[in-house]
């Protein structure tokens, strides 16, 4: 007979149901899985068959044959194993064929039989409510997928576990939302001594998601200010708390499944390559940009980025998303990031400050800004220049605003 | 829609209305800088900004004029 039971495969932030078939037939004992997995899915035999002598369930001497469908589909993560493991399960009458048809579940298994948690159980969650089925998930997994309110998500610790719960005799209960992780930023406006235009313009893009970029000698104050940009922002409405945490959960960025209300601030090094700012690798991750999606990017030493990372950022600096296209794929992940760019004005960094500029000056500015293209500084809204501090100002007592009032104004800009 | 970032085309021309001597200053300031057109309407967006955050019916010179000031550095090499 053949049983099935459903899993999830990602397309970018969207999850796509497939179907685990199990049939198992007289003939020469196997166990086989086709339908396009990968390595890390073809590997998930073994780890059922250690799983299930675990808990004294021995396979059967028949052929065993699983196939996921859609067979042409390419399945590349390990969170087959727990599908498989109830397809099989419910092929030899363990488990009710009813109730795994009615259930989409993700999860790796250890040797042991404990379920190991895996990426995307937010999306997974999503495609449940979508077609109205259960989520079974890793226990460690369950707190960010219970977000969804309207699937029901049920956690386990172990397959053990899971079968007890299918055959009734004690059912588990449905996963609690996580703790909504509110740290807060800290960091206020007022720490910052002087640079009051600056400031302005840091109000101006948190209010309209503008693009800025900062230029000014070393040591003035820009990564300072660039860090306090998300404390003048407002808390992500739900929606978009949602948006962004969809792309944190297929990262793997969760922590401990807390969804958080308070805006990610993404800081990539200038080594980083065009696959981690973009999205992409093997199975096409979404980049710094997307996990910066409603958020702030912040490129510090924006011109020694690689000259074919800062040209990428022009097409989703402009659409909010961006489209990675590879072969076997093309997956669109949402970006509507606010880039906040950081660089010294020549490669000596003193440039402004007449007494200590070099004697290459002005070529030499003009060699490095020249880095950053001409289209791509079309795309900032706002470019200004950060003075150096003059060292007895820090002793001043701060001035300005609290960054508390100014969010306070944004928000109400922003309503407008 | 969700920030002044995102207006385009027509929304941006219903939601961005200007004052008479606001456009005006924004025509000659295109002129005298050679905005490109995607220049022209981030400057549009941020003076739009602008006069969201000192809470004006329309866009004044003043916030023009002030968008503009951000837009341009002594150490522009176009």
């Amino acid at each position: 007979m053949v049983a099935h039971a459903y899993t999830v495969a990602f397309e970018g932030v969207s999850a796509r149901s497939v179907e685990v078939q199990c049939a198992v037939t007289p003939g020469l004992p196997a166990f086989s899985i086709v339908g396009l997995p990968d390595k890390a899915v073809s590997e998930a035999r073994d780890r059922v068959r250690a799983a299930l002598s675990s808990l004294s369930i021995a396979l059967p001497s028949k052929r065993i044959t699983i196939n996921l469908s859609p067979a042409d589909l390419p399945k590349e993560v390990s969170h087959f194993d727990l599908p498989i493991a109830m397809a099989l399960l419910a092929a030899l009458d363990i488990l009710p064929t009813d109730e795994v048809e009615r259930t989409i579940s993700l999860g790796e298994l250890s040797l042991d039989g404990a379920l190991v948690p895996v990426v995307g159980a937010l999306p997974a969650a999503m495609t449940a409510a979508r077609e109205e089925r259960t989520l079974l998930c890793p226990a460690a997994s369950g707190a960010e997928a219970a977000w969804v309110g309207a699937a029901q998500v049920i956690a386990a610790k172990t397959l053990a576990d899971v079968i007890r719960h299918f055959t009734g005799q004690s059912p588990l209960p449905p996963a609690e939302p996580g703790t909504v992780s509110d740290l807060g930023n800290r960091k206020d406006l007022r720490d910052v001594k002087g640079q009051e235009r600056a400031k302005r313009a840091l109000e101006i893009v948190a209010a309209g998601r503008h693009h800025l970029l900062l230029v000014g000698t070393p040591g003035s104050g820009k990564s300072m200010l660039a860090a306090r940009l998300p404390g003048l922002l407002p808390p992500l409405s739900p929606m978009e708390a949602l948006e962004t945490s969809m792309i944190h959960s297929l990262s793997g960025l969760l922590d401990e499944g807390g969804i958080s209300r308070t805006r990610p601030f993404r800081e990539p090094h200038h080594t980083a390559s065009m696959a981690a700012i973009i999205g992409g690798g093997r199975s096409a991750k979404p980049g710094e940009v997307s996990l910066a999606h409603n958020s702030v990017l912040f490129m510090d030493e924006f011109p020694e980025f690689p000259r074919q990372v800062l040209e990428t950022l022009r097409q989703p600096i402009e659409t909010g998303e961006v489209m990675i296209a590879r072969a076997n794929a093309h997956i669109k992940y949402p970006c509507r990031f606010m880039l906040v760019a950081a660089a010294n004005p020549c490669r000596c960094g003193y440039a402004f400050d007449p007494a200590r500029a070099c004697s290459k000056m002005p070529l030499c500015a003009q060699d490095y800004m020249g880095r950053i293209s001409g289209p791509l500084m079309d795309r900032y809204d706002l470019r200004i220049e950060v003075p150096p501090v003059h060292f007895t100002d820090l002793d001043l007592p701060n001035s300005g605003e609290k960054s508390s009032d100014i969010a306070q104004r944004v928000n109400a800009a922003r309503m407008v | 829609m969700r920030t002044n970032a995102d207006a385009e085309g027509e929304v941006l021309k219903e939601t961005t209305a200007l004052c008479a001597e606001g456009k005006a200053l924004l025509t000659k300031g295109a002129e005298r800088f050679g905005l490109s057109a995607r220049g022209y309407h981030r400057i549009l967006r941020v003076a739009r900004t602008i006069s969201d955050l000192d809470d004006s019916p329309c866009i004044a010179p003043a916030h023009v004029a002030e968008a503009l000031s951000f837009r341009l550095s002594s150490f522009e090499t176009a």
